[in-house]
Formats: structure tokens, sequence, C-alpha cells
């Protein structure tokens, strides 16, 4: 049977959507796009490197800055032009969603965890649980390191055998 | 809709997890350290998995009356042709994938190009097509069709839904397939109300 697999974290952005589990011997993404899923796998014996940053994401900062400077210029606007304060009200109600994501992802920033394979990389983002991050960093790092340590004697040549000792001389003859 | 394995699609190993850079594995070092090339700091732990042992026997001698000898292992008797770059291989070497025979470097281009249909692991996203029928049920009421037959695909594809996940052992996912199947079975039970009102509204 499958062994249970666990959840550790995701990777979403605007095109696909990501979720990585993890295996008792592999990290697996499963990579959603519509109706298919796809299903990769990087398992702990390939692992090249394992990284960690904080990033703010420019796709994110872009688009909500985009947005929120948007909403809050027809704010003004609209103060500036002495219109009804229902509309200024309802221009600042849409953009402070903006503002506060905005706001958020300046300060906390998005932990991003990534695992290089020989074949494939996964990828796993945290953006408030900090703690989470580094406690997968850490946990996937000692696994990983121990895996490998364990893989090496069965890959490693099989030692050399001892030199085999000189043949012995021949038995003396003796006295006819 | 996004082009699925956009992860393994060029994949050449390690690389800057900031600008995507490809970094040399040999060179990279564990700790704090800045990309060569975007100056992002990240922290690095670096591997070095060993290369699996591989044993090559030789299968048979290559001699006037043999055939040709593989690329990889001259003393190996070549027993087919790549199909992609035409080299001789070996029976070590040969991966028989779509039908198709390959050397081994010649697989591992195709496969992190996404190009070989058996490389990759393929599932039917249940949950989104359970969804997509609710949705259309709900949205596309006036079409009559939509809603008649929209939730049984729900219905169905939540249970298709289950059965994967029993198969695969995968606990993950279950309470979101509970509840479109729960919402599902109202939508039909409520295009069941309907149809009867309706039918009945019209009986003279």
């Amino acid at each position: 049977m499958t062994p249970q697999r666990r959840y550790l974290g995701a990777d979403h952005d605007m095109a696909s959507r990501k979720k990585v589990f993890r295996l008792p011997d592999a990290l697996e993404t499963d990579e959603a796009s519509f109706i298919r899923i796809e299903r990769t796998r990087v398992y702990f014996d390939d692992v090249l490197a394992i990284t960690r940053h904080r990033q703010l994401g420019l796709p994110f900062m872009v688009f909500n800055g985009l947005m929120a400077g948007g909403f809050l210029s027809g704010a003004l606007f609209s103060w500036m032009s002495k219109a009804e304060p229902g509309l200024i009200i309802f221009f600042g109600v849409v953009a402070l969603p903006f503002v506060l994501a905005l706001a958020a992802r300046l300060v906390f920033g998005v932990d991003v965890i990534t695992v290089y394979g020989r074949r494939t990389m996964t990828r796993m983002k945290y953006f408030f649980r900090k703690g989470r991050a580094r406690e997968v960093f850490e946990d996937l790092t000692r696994e990983i390191d121990a895996r490998q340590q364990k893989a090496a004697p069965a890959a490693a040549p099989p030692p050399a055998l001892p030199p085999e000792p000189p043949p012995s001389p021949p038995p003396a003859a003796g006295p006819a | 809709m996004a082009r699925l394995g956009s992860w393994r699609a060029g994949y050449s190993g390690v690389s800057c997890p900031r600008c995507s850079r490809p970094l040399r594995h040999e060179t990279l070092q564990s700790g704090q350290q800045a990309c060569p090339a975007c100056d992002g700091l990240f922290e690095a732990v670096r591997f070095d998995p060993v290369e699996p042992r591989r044993v090559v026997p030789e299968i048979a001698g290559v001699g006037p009356e043999g055939s040709a000898p593989c690329a990889r292992h001259a003393r190996n008797q070549a027993e087919a042709a790549c199909a992609r770059c035409g080299q001789f291989i070996c029976s070590l070497c040969k991966i028989e994938a779509d039908g198709k025979v390959y050397c081994s470097s010649c697989f591992e281009r195709l496969s992190v190009d996404g190009a070989l249909a058996s490389g990759v692991t393929l599932l039917w996203n249940w949950p989104a097509l359970a969804g997509t029928c609710l949705l259309a049920s709900v949205f596309l009421w006036f079409t009559f069709v939509a809603p008649a037959f929209g939730w049984m695909a729900g219905i169905y594809f939540c249970i298709r839904g289950f059965k994967d996940k029993k198969s695969r052992n995968e606990r993950d996912g279950l309470f979101t397939l509970s509840a479109l199947l729960c919402i599902n079975i109202l939508v039909g039970l409520g295009v069941i109300a309907g149809g009867v009102a309706m039918f009945g509204a019209l009986k003279p």
C-alpha cells in the first residue's frame, strides 16, 4: 500500500496551484491545472541542495500596489472634486484590502523553501507561519542528511581485498 | 490553461532561488550566501548524493560475426538504435517508453522536457471537475440542461475522487470532496423539487 503522505506547504501563483506533501523517502508535488494534476517527486537520496530565503514577491506587490493606488486615487479624486462622501467611502473600502495585503507583505514577506533534486525541484511558500517554515527546513535538512548518510555505504565501492601474502618459498630440498 | 510540468521543463539542477540563474553545485556552499548574478541573499545547505554503483557486465563479445558495439559500452553488443539520436545501444542502456527505444541521455532529456507521456504522472483533478459541474448547475440554470445533468456529473466526479483517494491511501482533500458531494446532492434535490413544482404547475 502507498505510504501515507503529510501536507507540508504550497506554492500558488496566478497560473497554477502546487501542493507539497511529505512521503517517508521523498517530497511529492501535486501541480493542479484545472482538470489535471501532475505529480512529481524529489527523493531524499537525490537532493542536491535545499535553500531558504525571504522575498516580497514582485507580481503580488505590483498587482496590489496598482489596485490600491487606483482605488485610493479614485477616493482622492472624489474628495478633491467634492463628490458625495459615499463615493469616497466606497473607493476607500474597496482599496482597504489591497492596502492591508500590501502592508502585510511588506512587514512579513514570504519565506520560501526550495528543494533541488537531480531531475526536478519543489518549492514551498509560507506567508505568516515563519516558525513552521523554519521547522520544515530544519526537519527536511536533517532527514535528507540522514538518508544520504545511510545510502553512502551502500553505494560506495566494495573495500579492497587485503593483499595476498607472498608465495612461500619452495621447500628446500633435503640432503639426498 | 497553464502548461503542466512547468517545473520540469528546462530544469537543470541547482539555481538561485531568487533569480533562477543556474548555480554550480560544486561551488555552492552551505550557509548564508549571495547569488553572484543578482546579489540576493539566501541560506543553503548543500548535499552530495552518492551516485548509485553501476556494474556493467560484458553481455557478449563483439567480433566480426557480432553486431556493432554499444556507443557507451564499447565491449557490449548493441541491441537497438535510439529512436531520437540513432546511437547504437546495448541492453543496459536501452529504455523503452511509449513504444519506442531510447538511450538513457535522450530519455532523460525528453523526460525533463515533458515530451514523454509515460514519464509523467497525470491524475484527474476530481474536485475541480465536481466544482465546475456545480457552478454550471447553478449559474447556467436557464439552459435547463446544465442543472438537469450537472449535479449528477458532480456526484459522479466526487465518488470517483473518493475512490482515487482511497486507492492511493491519501487523506488530504477529503473535506473538499465531501463538501462538494453534499452541495451537489443539495442542488440535485433542489432541481428535482423545482422540476416537480414546475411540472405540477403545468398540469391542467
